[in-house]
């Protein structure tokens, strides 16, 4: 096994792991709350450009105007706050009927791309945004790659944790119950709309994370980079795995995964590379008919709960 | 009989809603005693459910008010606001079991609020730190000792969507009960259930009412209306066409008219 | 002053054609199917591929191409339906996303197909010249389509007693079924019309923007925000004025946003669309 295979392997787990990190957000959203979210990946990118903004450098020949300077350790959590707070102005939106909220959070993502495609001197536009990552200078790709493995195996771990913990609280219980028969529940005192609120904020933050911690990795991103498709991708893990499901969430991303890098090993045509790249999603779409047709409640099943059912 | 101070719990106010061009409700009057057993009667159509849904907040009213011990709560109604009606003591039971059926029988009981306050996020995050979730131990034994009062601690971890309908409305019946409300609102809890399950319910029925609760009860099947309710109140088309005792109402020759034959001692 | 209204009216004329053209298939399929396919714009694009491959890699007539597309893509339309929507009826949301994958893999199914390249489908068309004032081909090409597709489906959903039964399917199914009408068959029916349509906006929109895999599919939130607007019933006309008020709003939002931006507008009344359809229906 040579070390740029070894290395080639590392980053896929890398990125693994940042897709577990992100699914696991999903899984709030839509598998405890059932809030339709078309535009999660908006959030993702919010994650990583605003960490990039805050971390970056400008000059006076930078196509980027703006930028403080942080290191990796502040832009991180002021990133993933303010994420935070832009999510909860959006939270409101819960109130509205699935489609509604289908439609609305995917406007809410074009937006998004329209403003890191155009406002170049924020975002670096198409020509994207470039972090100076002192990890990246020093450190050559082995171990660069390793070290980030387990920065994310940490981080993946909290994440699970924290959601698995809120699964199945007294919190998450209610959010079933909210979203199984929301009517039963507001009968029985509970505050359906603002529940759901939070756990549309959470699960933005948890994305942010991952996004964050996204661009820390690749150091260098473009909007193309959060094409608004990848939010199908996460669909199809979370639905694969068992929506509702954590387990069923890490499951379903690990299958993902590991079809993509047979792809990107195996079906890479020199001659044709979009054969490649379009596989995965013509394969993606396929997959998400299949299972809503067939088998809607994924391979392991829906939410479990400490009583049974 | 106690001798008990006898209030108005719920009053209704010339309410009205219509569907469209139909006038579901139609200027509609009635007031509920606290303590008491009322039953709403009436053919199909009449309104009877869509009266509920208006008290409880699931339809806003035209015009009209509502008030729960003299408190004026049209506001919230109109906002339909049924999580805060439910805290003020207003709870509701529905015509076609509803309670989250996917769930185990335990685990429904485990939902209702309030408790302390460990539906919270911030309760979650105190859950990270310590294992021990304690307000999770007071929850189960108040659910257990629920399930052991309808004696079905050994369905719990049953789901509710195997059950039959008797069941399911008896653990709806529970959820209800552990929020504490002082008025009941029954839309036809005997509906779907078996003969031999019918007294079971009624018992718990009269036995909240002996511990002060207020019942206000839609049904169809007269015979246990005539039993157990201390008030009648016969809905037609959208008003009160008569209220009284279950004898007055027996004898109210509008009431036989309305109903057009419908025998008393039939399901 | 023709000369500095007319562009502004001739680009207001050629948006609201092309998103009429796009929005009139889509229209069928959410109130009678009754969900929102995410994949309409898609067989769009798929329309306008096969054209350009007639044309330009075969060298047929452009409007052979265009009858062609148009059968071709309703049928696969239909086909897509058999496989996939028709074991979801009734349920809006599993249709949704199953639409989500339907368009993942139309969109990726072209893009292995044709690739990624541009391409340019250049047609000539004539220009009216009416006292001084140009109108383009192109445009007059856009208003044709929009009248034939709008007397078409206009005669088809009130005239014949297919239209009967699309409006009965509209309006209340189960009763519609208990009726006796055949549901699948005139479902069939509907995708075919819905698919068939697509092509033409798809058409006209490559005559002047250069065609891509994904072309057609910015689009969706904007198609979504007519529908919405045109109210819960089957109407052509009233869709064709929900197209004319977006279409009027980015033209305005030219003089003060910049291009990118004025598919924001677009959104912004699709927010307001939603917003006020709640609030109505209280």
């Amino acid at each position: 096994m040579t070390t740029v295979f070894i290395a080639f392997l590392l980053n896929f787990v890398v990125l693994f792991l940042i897709y577990v990190i992100f699914v696991l957000g999903l899984n709030i959203q839509w598998g405890q709350a059932g809030i339709l979210n078309f535009g999660l990946v908006a959030f993702a990118m919010l994650g990583a450009y605003i960490t990039g903004i805050l971390m970056f450098h400008p000059t006076a020949s930078s196509i980027m105007q703006v930028g403080l300077g942080l290191p990796f350790l502040v832009a991180f959590p002021i990133a993933v706050a303010v994420t935070g707070v832009i999510a909860w102005f959006i939270s409101p939106i819960v109130k509205f009927g699935l489609e509604e909220l289908a439609i609305i959070t995917l406007a809410f993502a074009v937006l998004v791309h329209i403003v890191t495609d155009n406002e170049a001197w924020l975002t670096g536009g198409t020509t994207g945004l470039m972090i100076t990552s002192n990890l990246n200078d020093r450190l050559d790709v082995l171990t660069y790659n390793l070290a980030f493995v387990g920065i994310l195996l940490v981080v993946a771990l909290a994440v699970y944790y924290f959601t698995r913990t809120l699964n199945f609280s007294q919190f998450g219980r209610i959010l079933n119950a909210i979203r199984l028969d929301e009517l039963k529940a507001k009968s029985l005192g509970i505050d359906a709309v603002s529940y759901r609120m939070k756990a549309f904020v959470i699960g933005s933050v948890i994305v942010a994370i991952g996004g964050s911690l996204y661009l820390y990795f690749v150091v260098r991103t473009v909007p193309d980079l959060f094409p608004v498709d990848l939010t199908f991708i996460l669909w199809i893990a979370l639905l694969l795995g068992g929506s509702g499901n954590n387990r069923g969430a890490v499951l379903g991303m690990g299958i993902y995964m590991l079809l993509d890098m047979l792809a990107r090993l195996y079906l890479n045509i020199p001659a044709h590379p979009e054969v490649g790249a379009g596989l995965k999603y013509v394969v993606t779409g396929l997959l998400l008919v299949v299972v809503i047709v067939r088998r809607p409640e994924g391979i392991l099943g829906p939410r479990r709960s400490k009583y049974g059912g | 009989m106690v001798d008990r101070e006898v209030r108005t719990i719920l009053r209704c106010e010339h309410l009205s809603r219509s569907f469209g061009a139909t006038k579901a409700i139609d200027d509609c009057s009635l007031e509920v005693q606290e303590g008491t057993i009322t039953s709403i009667i009436g053919p199909n159509g009449a309104g009877k459910t869509t009266l509920f849904n208006l008290i409880g907040g699931f339809l806003r009213p035209d015009s009209g008010e509502i008030y729960f011990r003299d408190r004026d709560v049209t506001v919230l109604c109109r906002g339909c606001k049924c999580h805060v009606l439910a805290k003020i003591g207003i709870a509701q039971s529905f015509q076609a079991p509803r309670g989250f059926g996917e769930m185990t029988i335990m685990e429904s009981l485990m939902v209702p609020p309030p408790l302390a306050n460990d539906n919270t996020l911030f309760s979650t995050l105190k859950l990270l730190i310590s294992k021990k979730d304690t307000s999770c131990e007071v929850r189960e034994k108040r659910a257990l000792d629920m399930l052991s009062g309808i004696g079905l601690e050994g369905k719990r971890n049953d789901r509710l969507l195997d059950q039959d309908a008797g069941t399911q409305k008896l653990v709806e019946l529970a959820q209800i009960l552990l929020l504490d409300p002082s008025l009941f609102l029954l839309d036809e809890p005997l509906a779907g259930v078996s003969r031999n399950k019918v007294p079971l319910i009624l018992n718990y029925i009269k036995g909240l009412r002996d511990k002060g609760k207020t019942i206000v009860m839609i049904e169809h099947k007269m015979e246990p209306v005539l039993n157990i309710s201390d008030v009648i109140h016969v809905l037609v088309n959208g008003k009160v066409l008569a209220s009284g005792s279950p004898e007055e109402i027996r004898e109210d020759q509008r009431v036989k008219e309305a109903y057009l034959g419908v025998s008393h001692a039939g399901t | 002053m023709t000369d500095q209204i007319w562009p502004i009216v001739s680009s207001f004329l050629l948006e609201m054609s092309i998103l009429f053209l796009f929005a009139a298939g889509f229209h069928l399929i959410m109130r009678v199917p009754k969900f929102l396919n995410i994949a309409h714009p898609d067989y769009a694009t798929l329309g306008a591929y096969i054209i350009w491959t007639l044309v330009v890699a075969v060298g047929w007539n452009i409007w052979l191409a265009v009858v062609i597309s148009t059968a071709a893509v309703g049928a696969v339309a239909v086909l897509i339906d058999r496989f996939s929507f028709r074991y979801l009826r009734g349920a809006p949301l599993a249709l949704l996303l199953c639409s989500m994958g339907v368009a993942l893999v139309v969109r990726y199914g072209i893009f292995i197909g044709w690739t990624g390249r541009f391409r340019k489908l250049i047609v000539d068309l004539p220009n009216l010249v009416i006292s001084g004032t140009v109108v383009s081909g192109t445009l007059l090409l856009a208003l044709g389509l929009v009248v034939l597709v709008l007397l078409t489906f206009l005669f088809i959903v009130n005239r014949t007693p297919l239209g009967v039964r699309i409006r009965a399917l509209a309006d209340n199914s189960l009763l519609a079924e208990s009726f006796g009408i055949d549901t699948e068959k005139t479902l069939r029916f509907v995708w075919f019309l819905s698919g068939a349509s697509a092509p033409l906006g798809g058409l006209v929109l490559v005559l002047y923007r250069p065609l891509t895999y994904d072309v057609c599919f910015m689009w969706i939130l904007l198609i979504i925000a007519v529908s919405i607007l045109a109210g819960e019933k089957v109407s052509f006309t009233r869709l064709l004025g929900a197209c004319a008020i977006i279409a009027a709003g980015m033209e305005l939002g030219l003089f003060f946003l910049p291009e990118a931006y004025t598919m924001a507008i677009g959104f912004a009344i699709l927010i307001i669309a939603i917003i006020v359809r709640r609030v109505v229906s209280r």
